[in-house]
């Protein structure tokens, strides 16, 4: 047996002096006002609320791409975002938000879901597009990317940001985790949503457009939850 | 003649451990060994006698003060702030700041209440706030007041006190002081404040292997220099 495998003596540590009365009298007299206030939302309900606000930017925007043109690819785009908004919603519920903070999926598992999930949509939009420009002309000639763009960033931060309030202050252990994921379940309703109302399927549209938003939601969502999903 | 409920430290003087009171209440006792209890909460609530409190668990306590039940919270506090409070002291090496940080984390935890996650362990959930409230606290006061010292270099944080150590308990308070914060961290989480290595983990962002190898390295660190101590 090695020195680092033997065990240890259990250490006796004695308890430090409890604080004064007067700080103990202090946090009781601040902790028992407005007690009856403080009830707030069960995780099932908070869970339902961000399917709520986050359904509805995806149904708003499969609406608006389907208003534009019914043909069966629109068809076909809409149920597949819709089917992958509500994979990608359930498994962040499962694996974090919707658990209690010490019994979610482990830290691992939920880096993987934040950071993974946008490259497999990286994936499959590069699969759906139809063609591919040089860069360089890309640039040049696709106008419309920016207002997608943009379309994608506000419908997103709509979604993002209710998941974000609807979690408020929830997670005290990985706030920063929880906020990236909520920032992906946003940033892929808007996605996911755009990519039925967008007539372009050119690849660097797609990456740049629509994708690149979805890792740009995990990164914001990183740093807003490490404010808001604190307490 | 009320017995106390043993869930505190006993402060009165005089007082036999069998009777230990809610702290800080003050206990007297009859002839007949019966306990009377005074003092309470300096006048804002209730003493705990509950029963159902005394037996009630954490994660039950926190749901119950969140649904208004005031008994409830005297109890959390009784049974929390002791561990909070060590940790805090452990951390920070000075009481008022220990102790201003432990009004900080339980106004956190009034204000967050309404978010609590019901079925959330609820230590780790108060370690989380009261060590997010440190080094906030720690940030703002780099930013406002920090003497370089004569190498250029930040000093090191002042201890309450600089004497040499008198007895085990203090040379072990004194070598975990001297530890690298990574290792001091991980044995208060662990082996002191009683947090598995999971959700000790969690709250350092760090892996359960890579802490376990922490605490391991933190203790026989610890364990060279109480020996150093006792060859004195």
């Amino acid at each position: 047996m090695t020195s680092h495998e033997e065990p240890l003596p259990e250490l006796d540590w004695s308890d430090p002096a409890p604080p004064s009365a007067k700080v103990s009298a202090s946090i009781q007299q601040a902790c028992s006002r407005d007690l009856e206030k403080g009830r707030g939302l069960l995780a099932w309900q908070r869970a339902l609320l961000s399917v709520v606000v986050s359904g509805a930017v995806v149904a708003a925007l499969i609406a608006l791409g389907l208003m534009q043109k019914q043909e069966a690819a629109t068809l076909r785009a809409a149920l597949l975002g819709a089917a992958g908004w509500g994979v990608v919603h359930l498994a962040v519920l499962l694996a974090g938000l919707a658990r209690p903070p010490g019994r979610r999926g482990s830290r691992e598992l939920r880096w993987a879901l934040a950071l993974g999930l946008p490259l497999v949509f990286f994936v499959y939009l590069a699969l759906s597009a139809h063609s591919t420009l040089p860069l360089s002309r890309f640039l040049v000639e696709d106008t419309h990317a920016p207002t997608c763009g943009l379309f994608t960033l506000m419908f997103g931060a709509a979604a993002a940001g209710g998941t974000l309030l609807v979690w408020r202050r929830t997670d005290p252990l990985t706030p920063g985790l929880s906020g990236a994921l909520a920032g992906l379940c946003g940033g892929l309703a808007a996605a996911a949503g755009i990519g039925v109302a967008c007539p372009s399927h050119e690849a660097w549209h797609l990456w740049l457009a629509h994708g690149s938003t979805v890792l740009a939601f995990v990164v914001v969502g990183w740093a807003v939850g490490r404010k808001w999903l604190a307490p | 003649m009320v017995r106390a409920v043993r869930v505190g430290r006993l402060e009165t003087p005089g007082a036999p451990p069998a009777y230990s009171c809610v702290w800080p209440y003050t206990v007297e006792m009859s002839a007949s060994g019966d306990a009377s209890l005074s003092g309470a909460w300096l006048g804002v609530g209730p003493l705990v006698t509950d029963t159902s409190l005394a037996a009630a668990t954490l994660e039950e306590l926190m749901e119950r003060y969140v649904d208004g039940d005031r008994a409830a919270f005297e109890a959390l506090y009784q049974r929390s702030s002791p561990k909070l409070f060590g940790y805090l002291l452990r951390l920070t090496r000075n009481r008022e700041r220990a102790e201003d940080l432990l009004q900080v984390t339980y106004a956190k935890v009034h204000r967050a209440r309404g978010s609590y996650l019901r079925g959330a362990p609820v230590l780790p959930w108060f370690i989380a706030i009261a060590r997010r409230s440190f080094l906030d606290e720690r940030r703002s006061a780099k930013v406002r007041t920090e003497d370089l010292s004569a190498d250029g270099t930040l000093p090191e944080p002042k201890r309450e006190s600089d004497d040499l150590s008198t007895d085990v308990a203090e040379a072990l308070e004194s070598a975990l002081d001297s530890l690298p914060e990574a290792y001091r961290e991980a044995i208060l989480l662990t082996k002191i404040t009683g947090l598995s290595l999971a959700e000790a983990s969690e709250i350092l962002g760090a892996t359960p292997t890579a802490l376990k190898l922490r605490v391991h390295r933190g203790y026989l660190q610890l364990r060279e220099r109480l020996e150093q101590f006792k060859r004195r």
